[in-house]
């Protein structure tokens, strides 16, 4: 390999990546599609074919994934995941019955293997965090009362992931049934003795990886990350999910610091792990699964609103809350995309890479949108109608209901 | 003081927590507190009780000299 030819390319693709950032931001969208298209572009039977840089951008996107699902965990502490999983249980087993069934179904229409179906499951069941979380301040929903609901179904299938992707890192290693639900069991026991700890002994963790130079718990935090993670690869359990464990055990001021220092970080691998998986698929795949994939994206954008119609119903919220938490919840992002990724290295199916890549394309760009507009929509077909804004020139002559 | 007025206090995993207070007069505030710091403000609808439009971001030292405003006697 060529130093020069690997600088070069690399330097290319990532002042590419940050052209069509800027341009996403502009529009005021997400970039990830923009990532994923760049991708495609340069990709094999690409516009553009670039080889040298290859194993860099391999590497680069496996660290992408394991700093994308770090930086969620290190998001949530473990008290607020054990509350939450007590509160939202239903509101998740309704979401993963809406969303990941489509998916299973679709596949197994499309003639693929149960494997590949079960990958598929994935793709429509996860919402992504990261667009949601952005959209919801954006618009301004962050004081809605439908608002804790949304993102608790989000907390919820983040915790699920951690099961999710085991089980399918296993089943597509092509383990039996016995080999799964033994990968399962160490999955279990991981995720039960990580809470544990980090609700016993996280103030401990923290402080043992804390320090006053941000360069040492910088390379302590991302150093254990890649261990943690390599060690569950190892184990089947998917390093995505060592990762994730990773952030949640750290907390406090710890985790807040190792967030500012680790977001760049994670922006840069996470982009070039969004480059990877266009540049793996092949853009001449494209055509033939985009109407397939946009049948599944209208179905399950239609099973996301129900969700979150039924958790904000559940939670007391009035209908245009509803319609608003469904909307809410449509986009899928960044992990659909982990767990597409997955299924498309292990070559399980062949189909996998381009027909996520559009399903992905198709939601994360319309999922801001049903954000937004789903209840004036819906408002209107199912009412109630809207009440003309009232003259609040006395807004305390209201009686006191 | 404050003893009576009903504030309710909702997790935003995530991003900070999420209070809502509520006046005898029928209205309802809703205050976002960050956890970086950022508070924002805004104030529920009337005609949709669950909504608040994007209301008033205030960093550290405007929310104090906010609450210093509307603690004075």
């Amino acid at each position: 390999m060529h130093p020069a030819t690997l600088l070069i390319e690399l330097g290319a693709i990532i002042l590419g990546l940050s052209i069509l950032g800027r341009v996403a931001t502009r529009m005021g969208m997400s970039p990830i599609p923009f990532y994923l298209l760049g991708g495609l572009a340069f990709g094999h039977g690409g516009v553009l074919d670039l080889s040298q840089s290859d194993d860099f951008i391999e590497i680069g996107a496996e660290i992408g994934v394991v700093l994308l699902l770090l930086l969620l965990g290190l998001e949530y502490t473990a008290g607020e995941l054990v509350t939450n999983l007590r509160a939202a249980a239903p509101a998740g087993a309704i979401d993963a019955l809406l969303n990941a069934v489509p998916g299973f179904l679709a596949g197994l229409l499309l003639g693929w293997g149960p494997t590949a179906a079960l990958a598929l499951a994935g793709v429509t069941w996860i919402s992504s965090s990261g667009v949601i979380a952005k959209v919801l301040g954006d618009l301004g929903h962050l004081g809605n009362r439908e608002t804790p609901v949304v993102l608790s179904v989000l907390v919820i299938e983040d915790l699920a992931m951690a099961l999710y992707l085991p089980i399918l890192t296993a089943l597509l290693a092509g383990v039996g049934l016995l080999g799964g639900s033994l990968t399962v069991a160490i999955a279990l026991g991981t995720i039960s003795i990580v809470l544990f700890l980090a609700l016993r002994h996280g103030g401990r963790i923290s402080k043992a990886l804390s320090s006053e130079e941000p360069e040492f718990l910088l390379l302590g935090v991302l150093g254990l990350t890649l261990l943690v993670a390599g060690v569950a690869d190892k184990l089947q359990v998917s390093a995505a999910v060592g990762a994730f464990l990773v952030g949640i055990a750290i907390s406090g001021d710890v985790a807040e610091h190792a967030q500012t220092l680790l977001a760049p970080l994670r922006d840069l691998f996470a982009a070039v792990f969004f480059v990877f998986f266009g540049l793996s698929t092949d853009p001449g795949a494209l055509p033939g699964v985009l109407l397939p994939a946009a049948a599944l994206a209208v179905v399950t954008a239609l099973t996301k609103i129900a969700t979150g119609y039924w958790a904000a119903a559940r939670a007391g919220i009035a209908k245009p809350g509803r319609y608003r938490a469904g909307g809410a919840l449509v986009a899928r992002g960044e992990f659909s995309i982990v767990i597409a990724g997955l299924a498309a290295t292990s070559g399980v199916e062949p189909r996998m890479g381009p027909f996520a890549a559009a399903y992905v394309l198709i939601l994360v760009v319309a999922g801001p949108f049903t954000a937004r507009y789903a209840e004036p929509v819906l408002r209107r077909l199912f009412g109630p109608k809207p009440v003309p804004a009232p003259i609040e020139e006395d807004d305390d002559d209201l009686t006191p209901r | 003081m404050g003893g009576q007025v009903p504030i309710s206090e909702t997790p935003l995993p995530g991003i900070g927590t999420q209070y809502t207070l509520s006046t005898v007069a029928g209205r309802a505030i809703s205050v976002v507190a960050g956890r970086d710091g950022v508070r924002r403000i805004a104030f529920y609808n009337v005609d949709d009780p669950d909504a608040c439009g994007p209301g008033v971001r205030l960093t550290r030292a405007e929310a104090v000299a906010l609450a210093e405003l509307l603690a004075e006697d």
